[in-house]
């Protein structure tokens, strides 16, 4: 049975979207993409505003959320801890 | 990995050596462990963290005391008698201080290994330790010092290879699985390290084999880690 989420991998998983997307996602996008319900999306949004990870624009009349330079390096040091994890088994 | 008296004397001066590097890699392994606690708030990362500090802490009182252990046998030789009570203790603390650091450390590993999380359980491991440890120190019976670690090992060793595929986070292939074998065969190389010093007393180049192991395993650990700080 697949684990739950821990709230490192759901912000890792909105963060890791946003990069796929090029640095820039839509809401919608954004809220298919990380498998939150809409509540949920909200509450982690705000997290990810506090930390500095993530931003809110407006282009053309339409949010958009942009990742950050501290978001890129967290997403680098997700990877980093992933690879630590897997390799020792932990 | 024990003080100087049972190594050969051509690779007296070599031990030393690799102590210091144990030290550091130890040191590297229970650093990231700290931060990786830091990050993600698991506290299986800090008792990581912790018993490679111990095994780290470990070889650096067995560098120090073979050191100043050295230093005082030739002092002795030069001027005798004084300073000789001391000299025991030294040999005592430095003996038990050898064998719990190891003992902690290596339990602590197994402990993580097999998921508890308990801080009760941890307290009650260390006061084993400690008198394991002092049984040890006390009979000076180092088979049961390295015959213990072999214990550890083993279990890590299982458990390293096991875990992964148990948690059915993400496929088996995605899990950095050259990595793993790396980190696998590291610890294996420990375990067979601690092995090979169970029979120091029948021949005294179990301690240079010994020595080598723990290099190749310790070597493979060190480039596990680079790899992962590369990423």
């Amino acid at each position: 049975m697949k684990q739950k989420r821990s709230q490192l991998d759901i912000i890792h998983d909105m963060l890791a979207s946003v990069q796929r997307k090029g640095g820039k996602i839509k809401p919608t996008q954004l809220l298919s993409k990380s498998n939150l319900s809409y509540k949920m999306m909200q509450e982690y949004l705000v997290v990810l505003y506090e930390r500095e990870l993530l931003r809110e624009e407006q282009m053309k009349g339409k949010k958009l959320y942009l990742i950050t330079d501290k978001g890129c390096a967290f997403l680098a040091e997700y990877r980093r801890l992933s690879a630590f994890t897997d390799a020792f088994g932990l | 990995m024990i003080f100087s008296g049972i190594s050969p004397r051509w690779f007296l001066g070599f031990d030393a050596f690799l102590e210091v590097l144990f030290i550091f890699i130890t040191l590297i392994i229970a650093w990231y462990s700290f931060k990786a606690h830091r990050l993600s708030g698991k506290r299986r990362f800090l008792w990581w963290g912790v018993g490679f500090l111990s095994i780290s802490a470990g070889y650096a009182v067995t560098a120090f005391a073979n050191y100043y252990l050295f230093a005082r046998i030739i002092q002795t030789v030069t001027s005798p008698i004084p300073g000789a009570i001391d000299f025991n203790w030294l040999h005592f603390l430095g003996h038990l201080a050898h064998n719990g650091f190891f003992i902690g450390g290596y339990l602590l590993l197994a402990v993580v290994m097999l998921r508890f999380d308990d801080t009760r359980l941890i307290t009650l491991f260390a006061s084993i330790v400690g008198l394991l440890a002092l049984a040890i120190t006390l009979s000076d019976q180092k088979w049961l010092l390295h015959l213990s670690l072999v214990i550890f090992l083993g279990h890590i060793v299982f458990y390293v290879w096991l875990n992964p595929k148990a948690k059915h986070e993400k496929p088996v292939k995605q899990m950095h699985p050259r990595l793993r074998k790396s980190v696998i065969v590291g610890f294996s190389l420990l375990f067979l390290g601690q092995l090979a010093y169970l029979f120091l007393p029948i021949a005294g180049i179990a301690y240079v084999v010994g020595h080598v192991l723990e290099l190749l395993g310790f070597g493979l650990l060190a480039t596990s880690m680079f790899i992962v700080l590369k990423k």
